[in-house]
């Protein structure tokens, strides 16, 4: 049996982050689910993970911060950004900043189950 | 003629230059005639410097919002006000132009003035600057935003649970459990329509600031709203039929003006069981004004409520209209985006026969110069 793929899920909202775990979990991958910046840079330094789904807007550092430390050291990581739909803006920089995808909030768990499947897929 | 008028603004000057707005008043060409104390704050420009000059000589300069030019074009507010002998019914929003450079927004009310004996003898402009009301406008729209985010949120993250649920991927679920869990699911989806309402109305009610004043295609517009609205009519086995002349125009925020008139279509074909909805939209020369219809054969609006129909929350009290379900504030929404752009809607209705909305609204035909081949 191969082993299972690891996704960091980074939201701080408490209810979607159990959601996306859970469904991912279903989907047979293994997650580490993180609330915070801080703890989403540290995991994405440290742990061996296949794709991060990266909240924007989350405390002590957001999303942009952390995809700005996390792409210097691991350049081929797939992250999917999450952000809601007026701040169209992140979403810009966050592609700029070589995120493979973005999802707008809200959204449904397997919608973002299929757009990560199509990045690690094309990984 | 222009003696009389000159009697009369030495009698209102005293008052006018007294009040905080901006007044000035001209003669039929646009001359000015008259400039009071806060229309030399607001400019920059004192009355000894403005005085017989015409408006769009290189004073005020009024621009719309998107930065077109109105000065000496037909498009001219005051000019309009003069030529069509019509007042604003609610202010404009335009950009003018300060003596130092700097571009103020203000916000202009305009009417024609006549003479004791009725004769046109020139046209008034009120305004006064609008930079406060602004930033609270754009305050407001941040705040709307991030409510629309807060309640959406935990309203997806409900339906993605119960999604998990009804697909048993947390176990077995018996089929009470199932109904029970898919009531649920509907009653969410409802709540989230209404939230999207109540979202709406934040944004479309509004004052005039964050309107986009651009060019638009009102025949474009109205026409893919009838072919969005024919398939919902079709499904009610309703006839649908749409009516719009070619190259409607005006000047006007789309977005906006496509809410209204989906409020309004959408209402008809909601309160209508049997029968037709047709959508009609013609320019009256006699009236410069666009004219759009809206009717139906539906349950009709009972006289009693006629008048109170369009206020915020309002709905008939009938048990029929209630099991349709909606906050009430679509027609509302519909009457202040009407109404911003200078326009109006009057309705006409007889209860159980039907309800014909008609809207009024400023703006003209295209010129075949700018018609695309």
């Amino acid at each position: 049996m191969t082993e299972k793929q690891v996704i960091l899920v980074a939201e701080d909202d408490p209810g979607l982050n159990r959601l996306i775990s859970f469904k991912l979990q279903k989907e047979g991958y293994q997650v580490i689910s993180v609330f915070d910046g801080k703890e989403a840079l540290n995991a994405a330094l440290n742990e061996n993970i296949s794709a991060i789904t990266l909240d924007i807007m989350m405390p002590f550092l957001d999303g942009i911060q952390v995809l700005k430390r996390v792409r210097p050291v691991k350049p081929d990581l797939p992250v999917v950004v999450l952000s809601v739909k007026s701040r169209e803006n992140d979403l810009y920089q966050a592609l700029e900043l070589g995120a493979n995808a973005y999802m707008t909030k809200p959204f449904q768990p397997e919608q973002l189950v299929e757009k990560l499947k199509q990045v690690l897929g094309s990984n | 003629m222009d003696a009389m008028l000159r009697k009369e603004i030495s009698h209102l000057s005293i008052v006018f230059n007294q009040i905080k707005d901006g007044v000035y008043i001209t003669d039929p060409d646009r001359r000015i005639l008259f400039w009071n104390k806060a229309a030399e704050e607001i400019t920059g420009y004192s009355q000894k410097e403005v005085l017989g000059k015409k408006c769009a000589d290189n004073l005020l300069v009024h621009t719309d919002l998107a930065g077109n030019k109105l000065c000496s074009t037909d498009l001219c507010p005051l000019h309009k006000a003069i030529s069509f002998e019509k007042s604003t019914t609610e202010p404009l929003v335009v950009k003018a132009l300060h003596k130092n450079g700097n571009r103020v927004m203000v916000e202009v009310s305009l009417a024609p003035l006549y003479s004791a004996s009725g004769e046109l003898i020139g046209g008034i402009e009120i305004f006064r600057d609008a930079s406060e009301k602004i930033e609270f406008e754009e305050q407001k729209a941040r705040f709307f935003s991030s409510l629309s985010h807060e309640l959406k949120t935990p309203l997806a993250n409900m339906q993605g649970y119960l999604k998990l649920l009804l697909a048993g991927d947390a176990g077995e679920i018996n089929d009470l459990q199932e109904e029970f869990l898919t009531t649920i699911f509907k009653e969410e989806q409802k709540l989230g329509r209404y939230i999207e309402e109540l979202l709406d109305m934040g944004r479309f009610e509004g004052t005039d600031y964050s309107y986009q004043r651009n060019l638009l295609d009102l025949t474009d517009l109205l026409e893919s709203l009838a072919d969005s609205f024919s398939a919902e009519a079709v499904n009610k086995e309703l006839d649908f039929s749409s009516s719009i002349e070619p190259d409607l125009a005006l000047f006007g925020d789309r977005e906006r003006l496509s809410q209204a008139f989906s409020n309004l279509i959408g209402n008809a074909i909601k309160y209508t069981e049997q029968g037709s909805v047709s959508l009609k939209a013609v320019f009256s020369e006699a009236e410069d004004e666009i004219v759009i219809t809206v009717k139906d054969s539906g349950i009709g609006i009972p006289e009693e409520d006629q008048k109170a129909i369009f206020a915020m929350f309002y709905r008939v009290e009938d048990k029929d209209v209630r099991s349709k379900g909606g906050t009430g504030v679509g027609l509302y929404i519909a009457e202040r985006v009407i109404g911003r752009h200078g326009g109006r809607i009057e309705l006409e209705s007889n209860p159980g026969k039907g309800t014909t909305f008609t809207v009024y609204l400023p703006g003209f035909i295209k010129a075949p110069s700018n018609r695309s081949i």
